[in-house]
C-alpha cells in the first residue's frame, strides 16, 4: 500500500496540487484574455488539475481552461473516492457503516431533501434551475446537512455542485460495497485495478458503438421534435441486410471466380446503411410528412403510435423472412484479442495486461470513424448546416431558403441510416436474432436521455458512460450469473433518475 | 351506396339506428353467454375466446388511459404483473402476519390488485413531470426493470418458468371447468367494461378528455390535472391488476411467465387498441378480441379450391401457414389505421349506431362554410 500511495503521490496527489495552486496564477496570469479568470478560480483550478492528474492537468488546464477544470475535478474526486474507500475497507467494519448510512443519508433522506428543498427555493423566489436534481443528490450524499446548505441562502446551482454531491454519493456506495463484499474482484487487491481497468475498456469500446445508434436517436429528435420507436428494429434490420449482402454476395463473387470467396463484413456497413436510409426517407415521406403538414390531430401521440408500429412491420417482416434462428457474419479481422501492454507501476498498481476482443476494438474504430464523420457533415457542408439551422428555429430556416420538408426526411433517414450502420457493425460479433433491436433501443433511450434529448455531444459522452456502467455493473455484481442478468438494469435505473431529476440530460437545451 | 342509404333511411324511420345498436348488442351478449353450450365447439375455441376476453379487458382500459386521458403508458403489461406476481407470491409465502395456508386465493387476488394499485398511486405521482415522449419512455423503462428484476430472481420468482398462482377454481372435470372458467372471464369483462364506461362518462371522463386536449388549459379551468392524472393510473392498473391476478390463476392460463411482460406484448394491446378505436372502450374492447380471434384462426389459412381444381401436390385445397407474416400483415393494418382511419375501423359503426354521425356532418357542414365564408372574406380584404 505504501508503494501504491508513493506513485500516486509524485504522478499527481497532494504535490502537485501545491504546484498548481502556486503555479496556474503565476502562468496564466501572464496570458492577457479577455475572459481572464479571477485569481481565487486560478488557484482551485490549479489544486484541482494537480490533484487529479498531475503535471498532465496543468498542462491541459494551460491549454483548455475551459473545460478541463470540470473533467479534473470529476477524475480527482473520484480518485479520491477510490482511495479512501481502498483505505476504509482495510480498517472497516462491515456492519458499522450501512445501517448508520441509512439512518443518516442514503435514499430516505434524498426523497425528502427532493420534496421540500424545491419548493423553498420556489416561495423564496429563487433561481430553481437543477434544485431538484441537486437536492436528491445532496440527501442522499450528505443526509439532512443539505437543509443547511440549501435551506436558508438558496444559493444558485451550478454542475460543480452536482458533481461534488454526486461523486460523495459514488464514494458511499462503493465503500459501502466494498465493505460488504471484501472478496469481490472489484475491490481486493492486488488485482482490482486491473479488473476495473478491464471492464471500462471494454465498456468503453462498445460505448463508441452505442452513441453511434444514439446519435441517429437524437438527430431525428433534434429536427422533427419526436423519438423514433422504430430505432431499435431499424438497427436490427440493418444487421439482416449486411448479413445477406455477404451471405448472397459472397456465394455470387465464388460462382462467378469459381474460388472461395468472402466478402469483408465492412462492405456490409455501407450496403445496409443505403437500403435503410431510402427504408427510413420513405416511410418518413409517407407516414410523418402528413404529420408537419398539419393533416393530423393530437401530433405528439400520433409519431409515437406511427413510428411504434413501423418497427412492429420492420420486425415481423424480418421475423417471417429470416426465422428466428440466431445469425452470425464473418469476423472483421482474424486477430481474436488486442492486448495492450503490462503498465507495471508497483506491484498493487499494475494496469494489464487488459484484452479488447478484435472485432470489438474494430466496431468501435468503425463507430469513431463513422461519428466524425457525421459531425464533419453537420459542421462543415451546407446540407449538414441546413439540418442544424433546421433543428435551431424552423421557421427562420425556411426563411433562408431551406426546405424544412427536405430536412425533416433527411435526418430521419440519416437517423434511421445511424441505426442501421452499428447494426451492421455489430452483427460480426453478437448473434443476430430479429429481436435483438428491443435490448438495443433500450440502451440508446438511456444514452439520448442522459445526454439530453437532442443533443449530438449528449449521445458521445452518454453512450460511453451508458457503456461504462453497464460493463462495471455486470462485471461487479456480487453474483456473476445475476449480474450478466441485471446488464440491462443498472443503465434503466440511471434512466428512470434523470427522467425524474433532470428530464434535460446533461447537455440538453433548458426549458424555460 | 344507393342500398347502404336506403337501409340507412328504413331504420331512422323504423326503429331508429341507437335501438338497433342496443339490440345488435343484446344479440351478441346473448351469443357469448350461449357460445359454451355448443357441443360443437372444442375446449380449445373456449380458451381462444377466454384469452380474447382478457386482452379486450387490456385493451379497453389502455384506451382509457392513453386514448382518453392522454396518458401514453407502456407499462400497463407490468401492472398486470404486479398483480399476477404479487398474487402468486403472496399466496406462496405469506404476507407479514398472515401464513400463506390461510391466505385463499381470492384473498390473494384481492392483495394482487391492491398492490397494483399502489404501485400506480405510485408511478402515477412520478411521472406527473413528465409528457408524450418523455412519459412512453419512463413507462417503458419501468416496465423492462420490472421484467428483468422478474427473470432474474428466480429464487423467488421462478425465472423464465413463471410462477403458479392459487387456483382460484378447483373442478376435476376438465369440460365443466373450461365453461366455469369462460363464464368468469366474461363476467369480469362485463363488470371491467361498465366501470370503465362509467368512469368515462361521469364528469371525470371529461376532465380527463380535457387534459389530453391541453393539460394547462384544463389545469386554468379549474381542473385539478395532479388530482385526475394519479387516479386515472390508479384506476387503470387495478383494472389490469385484477384481471392479470384472475386470469393467471388457473383461469386462463396456469402461469405467468416474464416474457408475458416484453415490450412486445405490450405492443399488441396498443395495436388493438388503435385498430378498435383508441377512443372509443367497447371499440378497443372489440378490437382485441377480433384481432386476438383472427390471429389465432389464421395459424393456418386453408383455402379450399373449387370447380374440383387440384394443387400441383394434387391435393384440393391450398394451405399456407403464415406464421410470423400475420403479425407483419397486422402491424400493416395498425400503421394503415393510424394513418387514415384515426378512430379506429371500428368507429364508423359504432357512430352509426349511435347515431352521432347524424349531428357530427351537421357540425362539420358547418364548420366548413365558416371557413369558406373566412376565406372569402380575407380575399375581399386583398
Amino acid at each position: 500500500m505504501i508503494d501504491a500511495f508513493l506513485a500516486w503521490l509524485l504522478l499527481a496527489g497532494p504535490l502537485w496540487a501545491v504546484i498548481g495552486l502556486w503555479a496556474l496564477p503565476q502562468v496564466v496570469g501572464k496570458r492577457k484574455n479577455d475572459d481572464e479568470p479571477t485569481l481565487s478560480k486560478l488557484q482551485v483550478a490549479g489544486v484541482v488539475s494537480g490533484f487529479a492528474l498531475g503535471p498532465l492537468g496543468l498542462g491541459l488546464y494551460y491549454l483548455r481552461p475551459r473545460w478541463i477544470t470540470r473533467v479534473t475535478l470529476t477524475i480527482g474526486l473520484f480518485l479520491a473516492v477510490f482511495l479512501s474507500s481502498q483505505a476504509l475497507v482495510r480498517v472497516g467494519d462491515p456492519n458499522l457503516p450501512s445501517g448508520a448510512w441509512l439512518i443518516l443519508a442514503g435514499p430516505l433522506w434524498s426523497a425528502i431533501a427532493a420534496y421540500f428543498i424545491p419548493r423553498r427555493y420556489r416561495e423564496a423566489e429563487a433561481d430553481d434551475q437543477n434544485v431538484l436534481t441537486a437536492a436528491a443528490l445532496g440527501g442522499f450524499a450528505i443526509g439532512p446537512l443539505i437543509f443547511g446548505l440549501m435551506w436558508k441562502n438558496t444559493p444558485k446551482i451550478s454542475r460543480d455542485w452536482m458533481i461534488v454531491l454526486g461523486s460523495l454519493g459514488a464514494w458511499q456506495i462503493y465503500t459501502i460495497f466494498a465493505l460488504h463484499n471484501a472478496e469481490n474482484l472489484c475491490v481486493t487487491a492486488p488485482y482490482h485495478i486491473t479488473y476495473l481497468a478491464q471492464q471500462t475498456a471494454n465498456g468503453v469500446v462498445i460505448g463508441c458503438i452505442y452513441s453511434l445508434m444514439a446519435v441517429g436517436l437524437t438527430l431525428i429528435y433534434s429536427v422533427q421534435g419526436i423519438v423514433s420507436f422504430a430505432h431499435g428494429q431499424l438497427y436490427m434490420v440493418g444487421g439482416y441486410f449486411s448479413f445477406y449482402f455477404l451471405m448472397h454476395g459472397s456465394n455470387l463473387l465464388s460462382q462467378l471466380t469459381g474460388t472461395e470467396i468472402s466478402i469483408n463484413p465492412l462492405w456490409g456497413i455501407p450496403v445496409a446503411a443505403l437500403i435503410v436510409f431510402l427504408m427510413g426517407a420513405l416511410f418518413e415521406r409517407a407516414f410523418l410528412k402528413p404529420m408537419h403538414d398539419g393533416l393530423i390531430e393530437r401530433v405528439s401521440e400520433y409519431a409515437i403510435l406511427i413510428t411504434f408500429g413501423f418497427g412492429f412491420v420492420v420486425e415481423y417482416t424480418t421475423l417471417a423472412i429470416a426465422g428466428p434462428f440466431p445469425q452470425r457474419t464473418d469476423r472483421f479481422i482474424e486477430a481474436r484479442r488486442i492486448t495492450l501492454p503490462r503498465t507495471q507501476i508497483t506491484d498493487e498498481f499494475a494496469f494489464g495486461p487488459i484484452n479488447i476482443i478484435g472485432d470489438r476494438a474494430f466496431a468501435m474504430l468503425v463507430g469513431i470513424v463513422l461519428i466524425f464523420a457525421l459531425l464533419y457533415f453537420l459542421q462543415r457542408t451546407w446540407t449538414g448546416r441546413a439540418l442544424r439551422a433546421t433543428s435551431q428555429d424552423r421557421q427562420a430556416a425556411a426563411v433562408t431558403g431551406i426546405n424544412p420538408t427536405n430536412m425533416n426526411t433527411l435526418s430521419f433517414g440519416m437517423g434511421s441510416m445511424l441505426a442501421a450502420m452499428s447494426g451492421a457493425a455489430l452483427i460480426p460479433i453478437f448473434a443476430w436474432v430479429p429481436w435483438v433491436g428491443a435490448e438495443m433501443v433500450g440502451r440508446s433511450y438511456v444514452i439520448v436521455v442522459l445526454g439530453g434529448l437532442g443533443s449530438v455531444p449528449g449521445a458521445l459522452v452518454g453512450g460511453i458512460i451508458v457503456g461504462i456502467v453497464e460493463a462495471l455493473g455486470a462485471g461487479c455484481h456480487p453474483d456473476p450469473s445475476r449480474g450478466a442478468a441485471y446488464k440491462e438494469a443498472f443503465a434503466l435505473v440511471i434512466f428512470a433518475l434523470v427522467l425524474l431529476l433532470k428530464p434535460t440530460g446533461l447537455f440538453g437545451r433548458e426549458q424555460h | 351506396m344507393a342500398l347502404f342509404q336506403r337501409i340507412e333511411a328504413a331504420v331512422d324511420a323504423g326503429i331508429g339506428r341507437r335501438r338497433l345498436g342496443y339490440a345488435l348488442l343484446a344479440l351478441i351478449i346473448v351469443y357469448f353467454l350461449w357460445f359454451p353450450n355448443d357441443t360443437s365447439q372444442s375446449n380449445y375455441a373456449k380458451t381462444v375466446f377466454i384469452s380474447g376476453f382478457f386482452y379486450a379487458i387490456m385493451s379497453s382500459s389502455w384506451a382509457l388511459l392513453a386514448g382518453i386521458a392522454g396518458q401514453f403508458s407502456f407499462g400497463h403489461m407490468a401492472f398486470m404483473g404486479i398483480g399476477a406476481y404479487v398474487a402468486g407470491l403472496v399466496a406462496r409465502d405469506g404476507l407479514a402476519f398472515l401464513t400463506a395456508e390461510s391466505i385463499s386465493a381470492v384473498g390473494a387476488i384481492f392483495i394482487g390488485t391492491l398492490v397494483a394499485g399502489l404501485v400506480g398511486l405510485v408511478i402515477g405521482w412520478l411521472l406527473l413531470r413528465l409528457r408524450s415522449a418523455y412519459l412512453a419512455l419512463f413507462t417503458i423503462a419501468f416496465s423492462e426493470l420490472f421484467r428483468i428484476v422478474m427473470l432474474t430472481e428466480y429464487d423467488y420468482t421462478g425465472g423464465s418458468n413463471g410462477l403458479s398462482l392459487r387456483p382460484l377454481l378447483q373442478i376435476a372435470d376438465v369440460d365443466t371447468a373450461r365453461q366455469v372458467e369462460y363464464y368468469l372471464m366474461f363476467a369480469l369483462l362485463i363488470v371491467c367494461l361498465l366501470a370503465l364506461y362509467w368512469v368515462s362518462n361521469s364528469p371525470i371522463g371529461l376532465f380527463l378528455r380535457a387534459m389530453r386536449e391541453d393539460e394547462d388549459a384544463a389545469s386554468a379551468l379549474g381542473v385539478n390535472v395532479v388530482r385526475y392524472k394519479i387516479l386515472v393510473f390508479v384506476f387503470t392498473s387495478m383494472i389490469v391488476g385484477l384481471a392479470g391476478a384472475i386470469f393467471y390463476s388457473d383461469v386462463g392460463s396456469e402461469r405467468i411467465i416474464p416474457e408475458q411482460l416484453e415490450i412486445l406484448q405490450m405492443s399488441l394491446i396498443i395495436a388493438y387498441a388503435v385498430i378498435g378505436g383508441m377512443e372509443s372502450l367497447i371499440g378497443a374492447a372489440a378490437g382485441a378480441f377480433i384481432a386476438r380471434y383472427l390471429l389465432e384462426a389464421t395459424r393456418q389459412v386453408v383455402i379450399t379450391l373449387p370447380f374440383g381444381l387440384t394443387m400441383a401436390d394434387g391435393s384440393d385445397a391450398f394451405v399456407w401457414e403464415p406464421g410470423a407474416w400475420r403479425y407483419a400483415l397486422f402491424g400493416l393494418v395498425m400503421v394503415l389505421t393510424l394513418r387514415f382511419m384515426r378512430n379506429g375501423l371500428l368507429y364508423p359503426i359504432i357512430t352509426w349506431f349511435s347515431g352521432r354521425g347524424l349531428v357530427m356532418k351537421e357540425t362539420v357542414a358547418k364548420r366548413e362554410s365558416d371557413e369558406d365564408h373566412a376565406g372569402r372574406l380575407e380575399v375581399d380584404n386583398e
